[in-house]
């Protein structure tokens, strides 16, 4: 018996593995084709068979990237991003706290938090037009800020949303044990309830960052000079002009993906804690 | 240290009255227990003496302050939960010097605190660890360190032994027990496990609908049941109940119920219409031959427990417990006759204890 056991856990670990690796392949396939693509001459992207590595790598589209502006709009991309978490998070962390903390009572509590769902999956593109108008009515038109400002509502809802459900999972007992060893409500929440909940909030926050930085919708509509354009539409705007050329496509999709890779790989720890979003403890 | 008072407090959640007008003092040193049924106040009770719920109406007073209200943090007692509430970001050093923390002791003197208290509860190995990387009863020992390194005026802990398994409980029962006579901290207990309360215990404080039906010592509170919900719900098994009334026949007086006759002492207060007379199992013996004065039953089920067995018996159509200490010669079906050797007589009606 023992050997058949073995035999067919071997053969189910074999299975797991190959699963593993097609997803693998799956997921990482692309990004490599992306950073390889940006590393080939133009000669070599011609050929009618694609190789699987460079020949001969070169740094030709990193240059053309540079020339068109994409340094500037990456450093726009992250000012929008960071920008647009930081105000997210100021707002969802204490809104989620007294959503599931200031004892309000249910006929309160929960349309607002419905309400606030709602902000989750309404369609961007039905207030683009108003928004737009106003914008310019404003005079606050292709800003980072106002880009900023547009990302925050959904963000902060989303960000919120999850996050009351972490608080959900904290038990009250925990706030109150503070309390009674000394703690203010204030205090409380900054060394004991933080604390708790900084795996979850990273992950939030690494999410918001990234929603963030792919936003295209209203960084398409909102910036039409370098000062307020973004990533997205830099890498967008590569495509029709003059040529299309995969080298330099693929190079401006290389500098997109490098916060994303790096933030993952570095928080990777707190993502997996954060992102079951204490179901499983 | 101090003692607790509660003058007439009262606490509402919306309709439900949780806690009605109880009153309650618990002297310096004392350890008392919050015994009664689920939902009958206690841990509002609790969280009202912690600061933690805000009473509707009346006062409580910590030593002479009155602490009504104040914050928790200005209360200076210590509760531990019965999920225990460890801080699950910081290890047990850090969980258990929190407070100390909180109040500004520098760390040399934190953690030679911290060291002892955790040496007392056999947990300075733990020291380390986080809460998740320990068990249950290690984890409830390190929130009662946390409880006690600071030396609190009052002690209260809300069923802190529920949440461990049978054998351990019994240990932690005992170790209580020790740390409070070592310790000498005033405590208010809460539990449903009335073995709990009445081992720990030098008061129980038996509670039913957000009131106080009896205080007293153990003993007093299994010997003399203040009513009939005290008399049921204190005991195991629970005491044996008789509905019937009471006679004056050639100057004694003697219960008469359909299967029973009792002669007993006569009450101090008149009787009322109809009495309730009751029997702990221990006081009703099993004889296996008719005599004079005794009921007979019949054996509808034996519980050996080892060092005892409980005899259920029916009269009629009650059915009867009584405890003996041999029950090898008793069979199920079998005819035996029931003595009284002791009785609590009750007024059915208001169920107040007559004797
Ligand atoms: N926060 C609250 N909101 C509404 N009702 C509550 C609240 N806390 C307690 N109650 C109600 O008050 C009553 C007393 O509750 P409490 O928790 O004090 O009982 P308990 O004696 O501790 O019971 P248990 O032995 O089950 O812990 C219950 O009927 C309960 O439903
Ligand atoms: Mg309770």
């Amino acid at each position: 018996m023992q050997p058949n056991a073995s035999a067919s856990n071997a053969g189910k670990r074999a299975l797991v593995y190959l699963v593993l690796a097609l997803a693998l392949i799956w997921t990482l396939f692309p990004i490599y084709w992306v950073v390889v693509t940006s590393l080939k001459s133009n000669a070599e992207l011609a050929a009618s068979t694609p190789s699987l590595l460079p020949l001969q790598p070169v740094l030709d589209g990193y240059r053309t990237v540079i020339e068109r502006g994409i340094p500037r709009m990456a450093l726009n991309s992250v000012i929008v991003a960071v920008g647009t978490t930081i105000v997210s998070l100021a707002l969802a962390v204490p809104g989620s706290y007294g959503l599931t903390r200031l004892g309000l009572p249910r006929r309160i509590g929960t349309p607002l938090a419905l309400a606030i769902g709602f902000a989750l999956i309404f369609p961007a593109i039905a207030i683009v037009v108003p928004m737009f108008q106003l914008a310019v009515r404003l005079g606050i038109y292709d800003q980072l800020g106002t880009l900023i400002l547009l990302n925050v509502p959904f963000n902060a809802a989303f960000a919120l949303w999850v996050l009351r459900t972490v608080w959900m999972d904290i038990p009250r007992n925990i706030e109150e044990a503070a309390l009674l060893d000394g703690d203010t409500r204030f205090t409380a929440f900054r060394r004991v309830l933080l604390p708790a909940m900084l795996p979850s909030l990273i992950a939030v926050a690494v999410l918001v960052f990234i929603f963030t930085w792919n936003e295209f919708l209203f960084a398409l509509i909102f910036s039409t000079s370098p000062r307020a354009m973004t990533l997205p539409i830099g890498i967008a705007a590569q495509v029709p002009q003059h040529e299309l050329s995969w080298q330099i496509v693929a190079a401006a999709g290389t500098v997109a993906l490098v916060p994303v890779v790096a933030a993952t790989v570095l928080l990777q720890r707190y993502l997996v804690r954060g992102l079951t979003f204490g179901m499983a403890k | 240290m101090a003692d607790v008072r509660i003058e007439r407090i009262t606490k509402q959640f919306g309709q439900a009255i949780a806690v009605n007008d109880l009153s309650l003092h618990v002297r310096d040193h004392e350890f008392v227990s919050l015994l009664g049924p689920s939902g009958c106040g206690k841990t509002t009770t609790m969280r009202c003496v912690a600061g933690l719920e805000r009473p509707d109406a009346g006062q409580i007073f910590i030593g002479e302050r009155d602490v009504t209200t104040l914050l928790p943090r200005d209360r200076d007692v210590a509760l531990v939960f019965q999920s225990y509430a460890l801080y699950p970001h910081m290890t047990t050093r850090n969980n258990i010097g929190y407070p100390l923390r909180l109040r500004g002791m520098d760390k040399p003197k934190r953690d030679a605190a911290v060291e002892e208290t955790a040496m007392m509860f056999g947990i300075d190995e733990l020291l380390e660890r986080f809460p998740r990387q320990l068990s249950g009863g290690q984890q409830q020992r390190v929130a009662l360190s946390r409880a006690v390194v600071r030396q609190p005026r009052a002690f209260l802990m809300d069923e802190p032994l529920s949440n461990i398994d049978a054998l351990l409980r019994v240990t932690m029962r005992a170790e209580l027990k020790r740390l409070q006579q070592q310790l000498g901290i005033t405590t208010i207990f809460v539990t449903h496990d009335q073995v709990e309360a009445l081992t720990l215990s030098d008061r129980i404080v038996v509670m039913e609908f957000g009131t106080v039906q009896q205080v007293g010592k153990p003993l007093e509170i299994y010997r003399q049941p203040a009513n009939l919900f005290v008399a049921r719900f204190v005991g195991s098994p629970p005491m044996n109940f008789f509905e019937g009334e009471l006679r004056s026949e050639a100057g004694e007086t003697v219960f008469v119920s359909d299967m029973l006759r009792v002669p007993v002492v006569a009450p101090r207060h008149a009787p009322a219409n109809r009495v309730t007379l009751g029997v702990r199992p221990e006081s009703l013996t099993v004889e296996s031959a008719p005599s004079d004065g005794a009921t007979r039953a019949k054996i509808a089920l034996l519980e050996p427990l080892g060092y005892e067995t409980i005899v259920h018996a029916t009269i009629g159509s009650d059915v009867v417990r009584s405890r003996v200490a041999d029950g090898e010669d008793l069979a199920v079906d079998q005819d035996v006759w029931l003595r009284i050797g002791s009785e609590l007589l009750f007024d059915t009606q208001s169920g107040v204890l007559l004797s």
